[in-house]
Order: C-alpha cells, then structure tokens, then sequence
C-alpha cells in the first residue's frame, strides 16, 4: 500500500540529489575531459593502430589513478580556497613558487601550442587554412570568456565536453568484434611481450593522463566556482564521472583505430582520420572533428590555468567572474598566451614536431614536483583541518604519485634519449 | 616603459617578502621531500644540458 509513496519519494530524492549535482558539476568533468587533449588523441589513436584493443586493460587502470590525484586538487581548493600556484608559494616559500609558476607558463604555452597544432591539421583535412582556423579559435575563445561569468564560461566548456563523446557513435559505426574486445582488451597482458615499443606506448598513455596543468586548473576552478566544504563529496563525484568518462573516449578511439587501422603506420590522429576516411567517411569525420574539439577544449583549460596561476600571486584580480575592465592584466595574460601559441603554427618552417616533444621533457620537471608539493601540503594538518588525507589516502596517493613520477621521468628520458631503451 | 619596469620589480620583491616563509610545518618527512626533489631536479637539468651540448657538438 505504501509502495507507490514510498517509490515517489525515492524518485523526488533522487531528482534532488540530480539537481544539486548539476549545480555543482563542472571542475572535475571539464578538467578530465579537457584532459583528452589533442595530443591524447593521438596516443589513443597511435596506441590502438599498433595494438589492436590490446591496451584497453592498461586504460581502465588510469581510471582509479586520475580520480586520485585530481581529487586531492578538490579537497585542497576548497578548504584553503587558494589555487595550486598559491598554495605552493605559501606553503613552501618563493623558491619552490618561482619555480613551479615559471614551468608551469613554459609547459603550458608548449601545450597550448600543441593544441593549436592539433586543430589547426584537424580542420585542414576540410580544407580550412590554418590562418583562419587559429583566427576563429581565438575568437571563439575570446567570445567564451569575456561574458563575465565563470557560469557561462562552464556551461560552454561541457558543451565542448559532450561533442567530445563524438568517438562512441564513431566506434559503433566501425561494427567491433564485441567478443575481440572483451577477449583482447579486458585480460590484462602485454601484446608481443614486454618490450621497448610497448614501455614507451604505456608511459605516452599515462603521460597524457596526467598532466601538470591538471592540477592547477581543477584546483583554481574549485576556487573560483566557490565551491564549499559540503561540496566535496559532489566534487569528488564529479571528478570520479570525468575520470571514468575520460577513459571510456579514449577506450573508443582505440576501438575505433584498433578496428579499422591496426597494423597501419599511424604517427598522429589527423592522420588516423585520413586514413578512417578512406574506409569510411564519417568515421574519418567524426575522428578529425573531435580533434579539433579536443585541442580547443585543451586551450581553453590549458590557457585559464596559466591566467589563474599569475593572478593568484600577482595579486590581480583573477575570475572569470569579473569583466576585462575589473580583470584587465587576467585577460591579457590569457589572450597573450593564446594569440602568441597561435601565431606560432603559423610560422612557416617552425619546429613544431621539436616543440611537441620538448613538451614531454619540460613536462616531467614540472609533474613530480606538483604532485609531491600536493601530497605534502594535503598532509598539512594546520590548514587542511579534517580534510587531511588518512593514511590510507597517504598510501595510495603516494604509490600513485611514485609510479607516475618514475613512468613519466622514464618517458622523458626515452623522448631525450630515443636508444636509451631499445 | 621604465616606470613600469619598476614597478613589475618592485611587485616581484613584494611576493618574494610575502612568501620569503614556508609556512607549511617543516617536518622530518617534508624536509626530506624537498631535499630528495631538489637531486632529482638537478638530475634531470643535468640530462638536458648533457643533451643539449650533444646535441651542438
């Protein structure tokens, strides 16, 4: 007799807890996503060109690994309501500050680069000059952010975040073996057994997992969201949604690669995408469309986390929240930063395959020393309070932090001295 | 242009004040943290310009 009020009252429970997320999304899924970058989009699809669905094991893994890290940034925002940058100056002095604010804007100026490389090669399989693909997407992004509100500003960037679930459709438009998958992707094994080309395609895989202005943008954005203690838990949810969703797209890239392109030589995905087109159209399409998204999301985070990161310790006003007028040297910083990575592509003759890997290398000197000044300053009982980690979260977070730091120093050192492994 | 110069170093030495302090409790296991990052740094800077010089000679 009570079922039908007590299932209503479930369900209204439900929609509530639904709006309240909804409310608080944002940070953890645009971050994540964002992290599919134009160079993660390459890994996936170079990954599943050479071993099939062989790897997709090794994907899932990065779930847990992503969630931890990038949960810590959640925690530490909200409580010292301070960005990354902020926290590292306040908690280990102006030599470690110096030090992480001036890698940081190399790292993501490199980045940024990247990602314009990767739009700019994306729309040029439709004939678009990379002129005008860098003219509009500064526009675009000037358009995003200018409106004063870190509202909108979020609300566009998931926008961006849902066009880059194009590569699910993509994959079921390729008809996979379901019994392939499950058989090949889901046992966990090495394909060939444990080699050189193998070492450098999981260490590229979790290289571009996590990234170094991951954690300064996730931690700046919690803060300028305004996020509070009681928000946690949804900030957690939102992290651990956009890890699992981070992994399902790239699980789908190499479905879609691992299907029609294994054993092709593939060196990055504008030419995956080329190469789909040829078997079919619109998966091609779908391939070279979601790079494009991809970059474009990359830019957007990638030059916010630097424009954060200044006007925390410049003392500028630094929210998306606020106008050019109120936030003059906050937007500077961000379209300099972006017109200049921009103008870069367009430089004839300019190194840019040098820049994409000296990205890597400049990126391994910067990781380890955020995630270690993460962990310290999670364990700082006089500003964390409560919300210190357990010794359980000391244990996993550091194993974490101690296997990305070795894996990612040894993928630099394979990108500085390609012999070194062979 | 020199004014402004000024000021960009006059805020510079203002942060450098502002943060001249770790204010994070200096633990045994922080210490070591940041001594252990300091080697690995070095290390690493060391590769680079091994590389680098390589790379010109």
């Amino acid at each position: 007799m009570h079922l039908i009020p007590s299932l209503y009252y479930k369900f209204r429970k439900f929609a509530k807890a639904v709006q309240l997320y909804l409310v608080i999304a944002g940070p953890g899924l645009v971050v994540m996503i964002a992290d599919n970058d134009a160079g993660g989009i390459t890994t996936y699809a170079t990954t599943g060109a050479k071993y099939g669905y062989h790897l997709i094991w090794f994907l899932l893994l990065l779930i847990p690994i992503a969630y931890y890290v990038q949960e810590m940034t959640v925690r530490l925002g909200v409580v010292t309501k301070r960005g990354h940058a902020e926290a590292i100056f306040d908690g280990f002095g102006a030599f470690w500050g110096w030090f992480s604010l001036i890698d940081l804007m190399i790292v993501d100026w490199l980045t940024l680069v990247t990602e314009f490389i990767g739009m700019t090669s994306a729309l040029q399989i439709f004939g678009i000059s990379p002129w005008v693909t860098v003219t509009g997407v500064v526009i675009l992004m000037g358009m995003i952010v200018i409106n004063g509100r870190y509202w909108t500003w979020e609300k566009i960037a998931m926008l961006f975040c849902a066009l880059n679930l194009i590569y699910i459709p993509g994959a079921f438009m390729v008809h996979p073996s379901l019994e392939s998958i499950l058989r090949d992707g889901f046992v966990p094994h090495f394909p060939g057994g444990f080699n050189s080309d193998l070492f450098f395609f999981l260490m590229a895989n979790i290289g571009t997992t996590i990234a170094p202005w991951m954690l300064f943008f996730q931690q700046s954005s919690v803060v300028d969201k305004g996020l509070q203690e009681k928000d946690i838990p949804w900030g957690r949810f939102d992290t651990l949604l956009g890890s699992a969703l981070t992994v399902a797209v790239a699980v789908f890239i190499i479905i879609v690669t691992g299907s029609v392109l294994q054993g092709v030589e593939v060196e990055s995905a504008s030419q995956a995408a080329e190469h789909l087109m040829q078997t079919n159209h619109w998966v091609g399409t779908f391939m070279a469309i979601g790079l494009f998204d991809a970059g474009l999301l990359g830019a957007i985070c990638i030059s916010l986390a630097t424009s954060w990161a200044f006007g925390e310790i410049f003392g500028w006003a630094h929210s998306l929240n606020q106008n050019i007028k109120e936030a003059p040297w906050f937007y500077a910083s961000y379209f300099l930063t972006l017109i200049t990575a921009g103008l870069v592509v367009l430089i004839p003759g300019a190194p840019l395959v040098l820049i994409t890997l000296f990205v890597q290398v400049v990126a391994v000197t910067l990781l380890p020393a955020a995630l270690v000044f993460l962990i310290l300053l999670l364990n700082d009982k006089k500003h964390m309070g409560d919300y210190c980690n357990t010794t359980m979260e000391n244990w996993v977070g550091g194993i974490i932090v101690f296997i990305i730091v070795v894996l990612s120093s040894l993928y630099g050192l394979s990108v500085l001295f390609p012999n070194m492994f062979q | 242009m020199a004014g402004n110069f000024q000021q960009f170093i006059q805020k510079i030495r203002d942060i450098n004040q502002r943060y001249s302090e770790p204010h994070i409790e200096m633990s045994a296991a922080v210490r070591f943290s940041l001594l252990a990052l300091r080697f690995y740094l070095l290390f690493l800077v060391s590769l680079m310009v091994y590389k680098f010089v390589t790379m010109l000679g």
